[in-house]
């Protein structure tokens, strides 16, 4: 779902790829979305846009993409996590981004996610 | 993990995707990259953050002679030359090659023993490889100065801040590298309430109405520097010095020059005035 999104991103004309998806995903094992869907458009339009003029593009591929999806940021992580774990994703990374990878053990990013998520006591309102 | 979360200050007011931004060129140790219209509020955004953040700020305003090194330090050859001719004493002075070196801004940044807010200000007006070789300077964190063989490790790595002004082109690998965030001129209620913090005793009417002609002149077609923010507030407080009371959007419209700086926008404002008596909205 996730990876799909940056393909979508890409059909509309962004520049994106493995590099925003690693972004991404460091950002949101950091909980830098604070778990909701509205902090998770925040995160990913500053990793994923890179000049105004995509701005609108990507207002739209997030309306489309996530149209009818619950505000459930944990699924989105998860995903996130999946995908890293997949070996076929490993083909799609540069040399660098898989050491990268090899540095983070992703059982222990799973627990902690599961964690912090765990931590928060409500939803957060915009 | 514990990382500081931007909340922005009383002084600069900031918006959700903002902090969502800054939040994460912090944690992602990656530069922040602002555009905007001229005007925006770009060179501001780095003051409050590091006011925020409790860091100096170093301001590298780029021209378009700068080059990446000159980030780094810079060789004073000629003051050199000019010791060497015409100091009576001191042949010492001169052969100390180290009072001669000077760091630019991201050496003091690398040199300093606390984190530092490096804002690298107008970056498009450089040539086009000028972001690119910065981020390579960057993501070194060191460099050796050849004339002394000294090396130069950043201790603490500093936060970067990058503008550009709007529809400048920027390279792609440096465009991908960075946190992007776009701020958009402020509407009319956001303005409203920036227009207040300058002028706090202002008449409700007149702002009213000035916002009313400034917003409509903005949408007068062919202008080639659309009023800004600071050319706002510099107006209403010439209306307020004049006595004015109230402005209406004709070709009356006093103090015209606060706004419009260019010979050809006041003629485009003019023929627009004359067109539809009323400019496009």
């Amino acid at each position: 779902m996730f990876v799909d999104f940056l393909y979508e991103l890409r059909e509309r004309g962004l520049k994106v790829g493995p590099q925003e998806a690693l972004a991404l995903s460091q950002a949101l094992t950091r909980g830098l979305h604070e778990t909701t869907l509205d902090g998770f458009y925040r995160v990913a339009r500053a990793l994923c846009v890179h000049r105004e003029e995509d701005l609108d593009a990507f207002d739209r591929a997030f309306a489309h993409y996530f149209r009818g999806v619950p505000d459930d940021a944990l699924q989105i992580a998860e995903e996130v996590l999946d995908w890293l774990a997949d070996p076929r994703s490993m083909r799609e990374l540069t040399p660098e981004e898989r050491e990268l990878l090899e540095t983070l053990d992703l059982e222990d990013v799973r627990r902690q996610l599961r964690e912090r998520l765990a931590e928060q006591t409500g939803r957060h309102d915009r | 993990m514990d990382f500081f979360r931007f909340r922005g200050t009383d002084a600069y007011l900031t918006s959700p995707e903002l902090e969502s931004a800054v939040n994460c060129a912090l944690a992602l140790e990656r530069p922040l990259l602002v555009r905007g219209e001229p005007g925006t509020g770009k060179t501001q955004l780095a003051e409050a953050l590091a006011n925020a953040l409790g860091l100096s700020l170093i301001h590298w305003p780029v021209k378009s002679t700068t080059k990446a090194q000159d980030g780094l330090y810079v060789y004073d050859t000629v003051q050199r030359l000019y010791d060497s001719r015409f100091n009576d004493g001191d042949p010492h002075k001169v052969s100390d090659i180290r009072r001669y070196i000077k760091l630019g801004p991201l050496g003091e940044a690398f040199a300093a023993r606390e984190r530092r807010v490096v804002l690298i200000d107008e970056v498009d007006k450089a040539d086009l490889e000028f972001p690119n070789d910065l981020l390579h300077e960057l993501d070194r964190m060191r460099f050796r100065i050849a004339e002394t063989g000294d090396e130069i490790v950043a201790r603490e790595r500093p936060f970067v801040v990058i503008t550009s002004n709007a529809e400048k082109e920027l390279p792609d690998a440096f465009l991908r590298r960075c946190v992007f965030h776009y701020i958009e001129f402020p509407d009319r209620e956001l303005m409203a309430r920036i227009v207040r913090v300058h002028h706090p005793d202002l008449a409700h009417e007149l702002l009213d109405q000035a916002l009313a002609a400034f917003y409509r002149l903005r949408d007068v077609e062919g202008l080639r520097k659309r009023p800004s923010t600071s050319e706002l507030i510099d107006w209403i407080a010439v209306l307020r010095r004049a006595g004015v009371e109230s402005v209406e959007l004709d070709e009356s419209l006093p103090f015209l020059g606060a706004l419009l700086k260019r010979e050809q926008d006041l003629l485009a404002f003019a023929e627009a005035m004359h067109r539809g008596r009323r400019p496009r909205a």
